[in-house]
């Protein structure tokens, strides 16, 4: 038995498969010819094919109900069908036909084997093929490595990898690597975690850095040395062969080239920060200058602005000066009078120092001691 | 000494704070994770599956609670290809983010994503060890409750997109409380999550955050990659394997509310290396622990003296506190639960560099 295959695209409705033991002609269009009448035809319609959860429907093409025991199956083209499961999906029964409804949206880009065994059997086999459009998708980029700066503090916590769109997930340590000057490989400097830490929609990595290297006095950093060293130059560097979640490498390799400064232990401290009043009855930006380079994603949720009532004041936010100025428009006019920033005190600098408490800390008594000192609120005042 | 196997590992995280929703009700809306992480099982079939994305633990009650695990055998050959012929793509294109058995009756489940970002899909599979086939674990007809897990405080009016994420490293259950360990995408802190089940509406739940000395002078909160749980003298202590200092032991009757707690470094495993997954198992009446790693191994880790060790706070080479040994017939494990009391399953990368279910006999 050679079963009747065809390929089409999304713009196909639906179609009839011959069931016969001689080869049909080609599916074209939306209909297959029917050359051969003496058996039963079956016609396989895929439901809502405009849109990407398309379901399929295999009815018998006399109207008559299908063999009891009837099978519809989808395989990925290339499947061994009788080693590897069939997608996952559920069948309902309907008048006269089945549907099938596959579990998840079938993946776009890929071939998929639609099988029917009428009645269960394997001499009555019938198949298509259906090719499932790709997206039209622009090559993948990396828009912006995180802390801007060329200057790193050698204890520098992480990194932010932010992509143009959705990444692969997996395995991704093997296309990150930081270069010294000379290009040798810094051996090991990731926390290489499973749980890969992404941003919800998967466009932005965060890349930690090996704490145990990073502060003196603990064992990885006593048998492997710093990753970074203050006065050296290095390249983190992102591999072009790396896969954006359609599959597509991301093209060239990225390079982020900086250099590592003294280490940095000083807590941000927001009585330091130099806050620029706007105008009362004008909707200009409020400008805050840190005391220096903060978390650039924290930015953009620890600062809020309050009112004197102590309601939250709505606008937006932009971060410039490598992560070291912030800047606030509200949607409505400043009132003359006071507000003030509300500062979340887990608010950290590119080395994990908070506004809270150091990165790491001597003793343990100093770590309690420390989040006591909080100061959560700087007052400004429009006039 | 009870016997106990336990499974768990985490992480550092954050101040998040608990709600919960739900109470033992057959729920209307399906259950839908909009992303699967780590998965584990408390009593009587009660399958906890976390979701992250979703900031949720669900408890679901399984109903899977015939058979015996003791002659079960798991082997699956590829099973992450198997996995993805079901989800209609490829093998890279998948994720394994977990590995739990059914302690009732040794039946595997494995949390399953593929794809990335908003066209990802997740959901549990499970598998027949003796017809070997692999089915989705339907959660549509189950009894379910759930925690949510807020995410940290944030602006309301200024957001801008919160890409804020915890990841959920790794959760167990244990003594009526679900233990959730969990690291952040921003914030750099450590805690682990103690919510008591059955979830409660009104618990606000429990952050505790674990730092640990290293060689005596700094206190670091750097997270904890895997850990177990077991009990000596009716005492249940936390094994947790950091990424800088491998081995600490925290009693869990120190794990008050909303505080910090120290542990103690009792092993140092060597370097270059992350630990990757925990069992804890009893032979011959002595504990032990079975630890994968990246780099070195498997190790079985003895514990009669994990109790009484007394803590490494001077600088070492190479390797001390307990004693542990290599064991070198086991390679590439990713993951392991322990099957029955002589059995553990492993996921493990074999030299075809394809994944592979496989049972091996408690060292």
């Amino acid at each position: 038995m050679k079963a009747l295959t065809s390929r089409f695209g999304m713009q196909g409705f639906f179609f009839r498969v011959i069931l016969s033991a001689v080869v049909m002609t080609s599916v074209c269009g939306g209909f297959a010819s029917s050359l051969n009448a003496t058996v039963q035809e079956l016609v396989i319609e895929f439901v809502d094919a405009d849109k990407l959860d398309f379901r399929i429907r295999v009815r018998a093409a006399d109207g008559k109900k299908l063999p009891a025991k009837t099978t519809v199956n989808l395989w990925l083209d290339g499947s061994d069908q009788k080693s590897d499961p069939s997608v996952l999906g559920k069948i309902t029964s309907e008048e006269n036909s089945l549907l099938f409804t596959p579990r998840f949206p079938l993946q776009r880009g890929k071939s998929f084997n639609v099988v029917v065994l009428p009645g269960g059997k394997e001499s009555a086999k019938a198949s298509v093929t259906l090719d499932v459009p790709a997206k039209e998708t622009k090559p993948t980029e990396v828009e912006e490595i995180y802390p801007s700066s060329d200057k790193v503090p050698e204890n520098l916590l992480r990194f932010y990898v932010q992509f143009s769109a959705p990444m692969r997930q997996g395995d991704i340590y093997k296309h990150l690597q930081i270069l010294k000057e000379d290009g040798t490989p810094v051996v090991l400097p990731f926390l290489e975690i499973e749980q890969e830490l992404w941003s919800r929609d998967s466009t932005r990595l965060t890349l930690l850095l090996d704490p145990g290297r990073i502060k003196r006095g603990l064992k990885p950093r006593e048998d492997m040395g710093p990753i970074l060293v203050s006065g050296c130059r290095y390249s983190l560097v992102i591999d072009g062969k790396w896969k954006d979640a359609n599959g597509n490498p991301i093209g060239d390799d990225v390079e982020k080239k900086f250099l590592a400064t003294d280490e940095d232990h000083v807590q941000p401290n927001p009585l330091k920060w130099k806050v620029v009043s706007p105008k009362p009855d004008s909707k200009d930006a409020l400008t805050v200058t840190f005391d220096g380079p903060l978390d650039w994603s924290m930015l953009f949720r620890s600062i809020i602005v309050m009112s004197s009532e102590g309601s939250e004041v709505a606008g937006s936010i932009s971060v410039s000066e490598n992560e070291s100025t912030w800047t606030f428009t509200p949607e409505q006019a400043w009132n003359a009078g006071g507000y003030s920033l509300s500062i979340d005190p887990n608010l950290e600098d590119a080395a994990g120092n908070s506004v809270g408490r150091q990165f790491d800390v001597d003793v343990f008594e100093k770590t309690e001691a420390s989040d006591k000192a909080i100061p959560r609120s700087v007052p400004f005042t429009i006039k | 000494m009870k016997k106990n196997l336990f499974r768990l590992a985490w992480v550092l995280a954050v101040t998040a704070f608990l709600s919960f929703s739900g109470n033992g009700i057959l729920n209307a809306d399906e259950l839908e994770l909009s992303s699967a992480g780590p998965i584990a099982f408390g009593p009587e079939g009660l399958l906890l599956i976390s979701d992250p994305m979703g900031a949720t633990i669900y408890a679901v009650e399984s109903g899977d609670m015939e058979g015996s695990a003791d002659d079960v055998t798991v082997e699956v050959e590829d099973v992450r290809s198997k996995v993805a012929s079901m989800l209609g793509t490829e093998a890279e294109n998948v994720r394994i983010n977990d590995l739990a058995i059914n302690p009732i009756n040794g039946r595997p489940y494995l949390s399953v994503t593929r794809g990335s970002g908003k066209d990802a899909s997740s959901l549990i599979l499970t598998m027949d060890p003796e017809s070997k086939k692999l089915s989705e674990f339907d959660c549509s007809d189950k009894k379910f409750t759930k925690a949510v897990l807020s995410n940290a405080a944030e602006s309301k009016k200024t957001r801008w997109g919160n890409q804020r994420m915890q990841a959920i490293t790794d959760m167990a259950f244990m003594d009526e409380k679900v233990y959730v360990a969990g690291l952040s995408n921003e914030e750099f802190a450590s805690n682990l999550r103690s919510i008591p089940y059955p979830f409660q509406k009104s618990d606000a739940g429990t952050s505790i955050e674990i730092f640990h000395g290293a060689h005596g002078k700094f206190e670091t909160r750097s997270p904890i990659r895997t850990f177990a749980a077991f009990e000596d003298d009716d005492d249940t202590t936390l094994l947790a394997a950091y990424t800088c200092t491998p081995l600490v032991r925290i009693p869990l009757g120190d794990l008050k509310p909303e505080t910090k707690v120290r542990g103690t470094t009792i092993a140092e495993l060597g370097n270059r290396n992350r630990p990757l997954d925990m069992v804890v198992y009893t032979k011959d009446e002595k504990n032990f622990a079975l630890m994968a790693n990246s780099h070195r191994g498997v190790m079985k880790i003895d514990l009669a003296t994990a109790t009484t060790q007394e803590a490494i706070t001077e600088r070492i080479g190479g390797t001390s506190g307990v004693p542990y040994e290599t064991i070198k017939d086991l390679k590439g494990v990713m993951q392991l639960d322990g099957l029955n009391s002589t059995h553990a399953v492993v996921l493990m990368r074999g030299d075809d560099k394809k994944e592979h279910l496989k049972t091996i006999t408690l060292p």
